[in-house]
């Protein structure tokens, strides 16, 4: 897999977020208190808002620089949004496929949702949905994965679980992931490497 | 309190009752039958819908764009679009007349193209238009601007273009606003009077929609301007009950993410 390098600064309300990162095919965590920029840091790496200087590439290839600006649909990201944003008219068949109809059926089975496959969202519990999530970000074959959060929406019972999955998941795939958290014990057992974020800055 | 609760339901509903005690339905049914009716019914289903399909193709994407995007002038723009919303009617069609009459701000590009539009059904088509598209585009924008931003930018970055995100994510999830924008945008333009006698004139069969044909059924047969009335009447509560039907379907949690936020927005 191809590393993913960041370097790029965009302005915040009150300040900067400027950021170098450099993942391999590990997990690295940016952990930060709320409002921090953890969630423009992983938006602007998926081409959700626009930095105003520097560059983003994967591998050789450019995402991002002065004169380069892939939308979102042309970056190989998997994003998965804190509260998960499913789409709430689709079945959790029809969230995951559509990415990448390719594979559906076995990633519903390796994520013990197959059951489910015809449920809408509404009717899901917090791990679950947050496997949907997962799936979902995992069926269009990203080359790198954002997490926002992953563990913040679900409650402490259902939260040790996840952590659990999830930790097994990051090792088997071994794409470069970018996790982000203001809690630094999850960073702690989910990544590789843990960098802390104030105020815009890597500390 | 009850008082005046009472004598507001009683004003309202009074004349509408009224209405249908001089048109007992069998009457009202035999009325319909009036040459000049149907005549009148004809041009306004075929001018309503021409213009409400126009509005609808032209007015679905723009009030997306509205919602979503983030621009200078973006509230002034939503202001100017709501103006035919408080014009008086007559107002309007003095307005369409200083744009596209013959000696209107457009008057000698449309000569020169041969075209003379006062007082022709498309004169009644773009009436409608002009006092129905703020209905359908402001409560569009409300609808669209009520789902979720966060999906939209989900369906974005699982491979899916502008384009996509909207017809599989944007569209259904506004469906039931949309609805009701349009039924309430279709009725405006049902109902169009002002606008439509002052730039397109009442011809019996060619721009005497419904509404002229009560006035100068008015004149010639109180009866037949009755009973258009009440078919008016009829077209008005299917309207609303639609609306309704439409509001509570995009209010189930299936399809809104967000009842809170459309209920106090539509």
């Amino acid at each position: 897999m191809e590393p993913l390098s960041v370097d790029i600064t965009l302005p915040l309300r009150s300040f900067d977020l400027r950021v170098a990162l450099h993942v391999e095919s590990e997990t690295l965590a940016v952990v930060g208190p709320s409002g921090a920029g953890k969630t423009t840091l992983l938006r602007a790496i998926a081409g959700l808002v626009r930095p105003s200087e520097g560059w983003i590439r994967l591998g050789e290839k450019v995402w991002f620089d002065g004169s380069v600006d892939l939308p979102p649909e042309q970056r190989s990201v998997g994003l998965v949004f804190q509260d998960h944003a499913l789409f709430p008219h689709m079945s959790v068949e029809q969230n995951v496929g559509y990415g990448g109809r390719n594979g559906v059926p076995e990633l519903l089975a390796s994520f013990g949702i197959a059951h489910l496959a015809g449920v809408r969202p509404d009717k899901l519990s917090g791990g679950e949905r947050q496997r949907v999530a997962l799936a979902r970000a995992l069926a269009r074959r990203p080359h790198v994965l954002l997490l926002d959060e992953p563990l913040a929406a679900l409650d402490s019972a259902t939260k040790g679980l996840v952590r659990g999955e999830l930790a097994e998941l990051l090792g088997e795939i071994r794409l470069p992931t970018l996790l982000v958290t203001h809690d630094r014990e999850d960073a702690d057992l989910l990544a590789d490497r843990t960098v802390a974020l104030e105020e815009g800055h890597l500390i | 309190m009850a008082v005046s609760a009472g004598l507001a339901v009683a004003f309202l509903t009074l004349p509408i009752v009224a209405l249908f005690v001089r048109v007992p339905p069998g009457t009202l049914l035999s009325q319909l039958g009036d040459p000049a009716v149907r005549e009148a019914l004809l041009v306004s289903v075929k001018t309503t819908l021409i213009a409400h399909a126009i509005v609808l193709v032209v007015g679905t994407p723009a009030a997306y764009l509205l919602a979503t995007r983030r621009f200078r002038g973006r509230e002034a723009l939503l202001t100017a679009l709501e103006l035919p919303l408080v014009l008086p009617p007559a107002v309007a069609g003095l307005a369409l007349l200083a744009a596209f009459g013959r000696r209107g701000l457009l008057g000698d590009e449309l000569h020169a193209l041969g075209l003379s539009i006062p007082f022709t059904q498309l004169a009644v088509v773009l009436a409608v238009i002009f006092v129905s598209s703020p209905f359908y585009l402001r409560w569009g924008v409300a609808a669209f601007a009520a789902v979720d931003p966060q999906l939209l930018d989900a369906s974005r970055t699982l491979g899916a273009g502008p384009a996509r995100t909207f017809r599989r994510v944007a569209l259904p999830l506004a469906g039931g606003g949309l609805g009701a924008a349009s039924s309430l945008a279709w009725a405006r333009g049902l109902g169009e009077f002002g606008a439509t006698i002052m730039f397109a004139g009442s011809f019996p069969g060619e721009t005497r929609t419904l509404p002229l044909a009560v006035y100068a059924e008015f004149d010639r047969d109180f009866e037949v301007a009755l009973s258009i009335g009440a078919l008016l009447v009829v077209a008005s509560l299917a309207v609303l009950a639609t609306v309704r039907l439409l509001l509570a379907w995009n209010r189930s949690p299936s399809t809104s993410p967000f009842p809170s936020a459309r209920s106090t927005s539509a």
